[in-house]
């Protein structure tokens, strides 16, 4: 029978209903190189990702999906074509950042099980001044936006705007959101788009050459 | 560029480029535009200003750091999704998140990763291939929870890197394992096929004319084209896998090869199954079940493709099982139907009533019976003015 052929969905019923190792088989060769690559981008966020340990955190993966009869597999409803890929990175991502998480506790020499903090989002301290300068900054902005983003689409433009300067995302992975639904050029087209007309804006506002803000 | 502003693209580079690499003509051009363009600069600045890290902060309303694995990966409800994007826009924590997710969840590799990735031990074949087997035999324990559970835990012991220190010991459990399997498949397996694909023949009988050894069901699809793989009884799919595998090892096999070409009839590739059955045909010529098998693949590919010339081949062939086993019940089912089909009406009941003489009770009979009678009818009706 030729597994390949199948969808996802059709080759997870081929692996959970039948002993088939060729089934087996074609899972793994489809899906190991996204398994491994989350497994070691994850892994790299906690700095630990030797070979040995991201081979560990694969195979930790497989006997996941595998445990409780297939249960993983087997609740996976698909909502659109590439449903089962991302899940698939979120089985993989969350099962690495759970082990990385509790391994990093141990570490510490607690030898009890703590929520560790994220070491990446940790705080800098209280506002100060410049942030603050900053937040009245960001708020004059989406004032503005309200006003130029018109249309049908003003809440999603006014997010994508938001999503390239604030949280940092490029036009790229803006549009690989399934939330957003446009294509990279349709982001970067919004982005420009909203950020020539809020330039003018605040050119027409505050006169001086070049200056967005006092 | 010279009547055109900058795009998004080019203030990138300008501002960021000691990350950006770019052609060096590209941005000397943008930045000689920015020198000289005042709205263009204004950009720049509006894009430094906006772009400049804040604070990152988790509140306690904040999603969990998964939520943002659903939004990057579409996973998450539409509505819930544009929640949570709203909310990132104005928690700097949660864009970091939100980030983050996104770069772990690209579908992009960069060379480093497939560098890393390639040389990993789980990259290759074999490990791949014996990772395979072992969920798939593992998976044979099926329904027994307690039992399948603690299995597949044996495999992957913790600490897991066991798993390599003992690598020797599972390479010998598998080796004998192997060994076993290779016995029993020598000593089981042949009939086991044949038995495999008549219950998957009864259990979804996918057309009209019998197969060899195969018990009654109900015709439960009559098409010509590929059946949906999924469609197919657990047993069909085992005796490919087992044909699959024997015929690595043995490709001349012609137990195996008539194994297979009743797959491919089962399948509905009827093509494939008559080249199948005239290459054995050649070193068999006068074998009844292989001429029963090329005569029922010739009478489905004439329904298949509408194609007269196959019935003709078809009745031909099982003609001359008859000769050389006149009472073979297969062989006359099966050419009283294609008889039917030719409209040959008085031939076809001619077969019936030989059937029904050589296999007078049981489900086949009584659908042999039920044909013959419907025969009957028709020709009451042509001879009706």
């Amino acid at each position: 029978m030729d597994y390949a052929a199948l969808s996802a969905e059709g080759l997870i019923l081929a692996c959970t209903q039948t002993g088939d190792p060729a089934a087996w088989e074609e899972f793994v060769r489809r899906f190991h190189r996204l398994i491994a690559t989350v497994a070691l981008r994850v892994a790299r966020r906690w700095g630990d990702f030797s070979p040995q340990a991201v081979d560990d955190l694969i195979q930790e993966t497989y006997l996941k999906l595998c445990a409780g009869n297939f249960r993983i597999l087997r609740n996976f409803k698909s909502q659109h074509p590439d449903a089962f890929y991302g899940y698939l990175k979120v089985v993989t991502a969350n099962l690495v950042h759970d082990h990385c998480k509790t391994a990093h506790s141990l570490k510490r020499g607690s030898g009890t099980l703590e929520v560790a903090a994220d070491p990446q989002i940790t705080s800098e301290g209280g506002a100060t001044a410049k942030s603050s300068e900053r937040g009245i900054l960001l708020q004059q902005i989406d004032v503005l936006l309200g006003r130029l983003a018109v249309g049908q689409n003003l809440e999603r433009d006014r997010r994508v705007f938001w999503l390239y300067y604030r949280v940092g995302l490029t036009a790229n992975a803006i549009a690989s959101l399934p939330a957003i639904g446009l294509s990279t050029k349709g982001v970067e087209s919004t982005i420009l788009r909203l950020t020539r007309l809020l330039r003018q804006e605040l050119a027409a506002d505050r006169p001086r050459p070049g200056g967005v803000h006092d | 560029m010279a009547n055109d502003h900058l795009g998004l693209q080019e203030i990138e580079w300008l501002a960021e480029s000691s990350r950006h690499t770019r052609p060096a003509a590209q941005t000397e051009e943008a930045r000689l535009h920015l020198g000289r363009c005042e709205f263009c600069q204004g950009l720049m600045k509006m894009y430094e200003e906006l772009k400049a890290p804040g604070e990152e902060r988790g509140g306690p309303n904040c999603p969990a750091e998964s939520d943002w694995w659903y939004v990057a990966t579409g996973l998450q409800p539409e509505s819930r999704a544009a929640e949570l994007l709203e909310h990132s826009t104005r928690c700097d924590a949660c864009a970091l998140l939100l980030r983050q997710a996104t770069e772990d969840f690209t579908d992009e590799v960069t060379e480093q990763e497939i560098t890393q990735i390639s040389t990993l031990p789980s990259a290759q074949r074999e490990w791949q291939q014996s990772l395979a087997q072992r969920l798939s035999a593992t998976e044979s324990a099926r329904g027994k929870q307690g039992l399948w559970s603690r299995g597949l835990a044996d495999w992957f012991p913790r600490p897991r890197r066991s798993v390599f220190r003992y690598a020797w010991a599972y390479a010998a459990a598998a080796i004998m394992l192997l060994a076993a399997g290779v016995w029993l498949m020598q000593t089981r397996r042949e009939p086991s096929i044949n038995q495999l694909i008549a219950h998957a023949y009864t259990e979804q009988r996918p057309f009209e004319l019998r197969i060899a050894d195969a018990a009654y069901g109900p015709v439960r699809q009559e098409r010509g084209g590929e059946r949906s793989a999924l469609a197919e009884p657990a047993g069909l799919l085992k005796a490919k896998y087992i044909i699959k595998e024997r015929l690595a090892t043995r490709p001349d096999d012609e137990a195996i090869l008539a194994a297979s070409g009743r797959v491919e009839l089962l399948e509905g590739h009827y093509d494939e199954a008559i080249r199948t059955f005239g290459r054995l045909l050649d070193t068999h010529p006068d074998s009844p079940p292989l001429l029963t098998d090329l005569a029922t693949a010739y009478c489905q590919r004439a329904a298949a493709v509408d194609r007269a010339v196959d019935y003709g081949q078809s009745i031909e062939l099982f003609g001359r099982v008859l000769a050389k086993k006149p009472d073979d019940p297969v062989a006359l089912f099966n050419r009283a139907i294609a008889l039917e089909r030719m409209h040959a009406y008085n031939e076809a009941i001619h077969d019936w009533e030989h059937y029904l003489r050589v296999d007078a009770s049981g489900d086949w009979a009584a659908e042999a019976q039920r044909r013959l009678s419907e025969l009957r009818e028709k020709m009451k009706a042509r001879e009706r003015p």
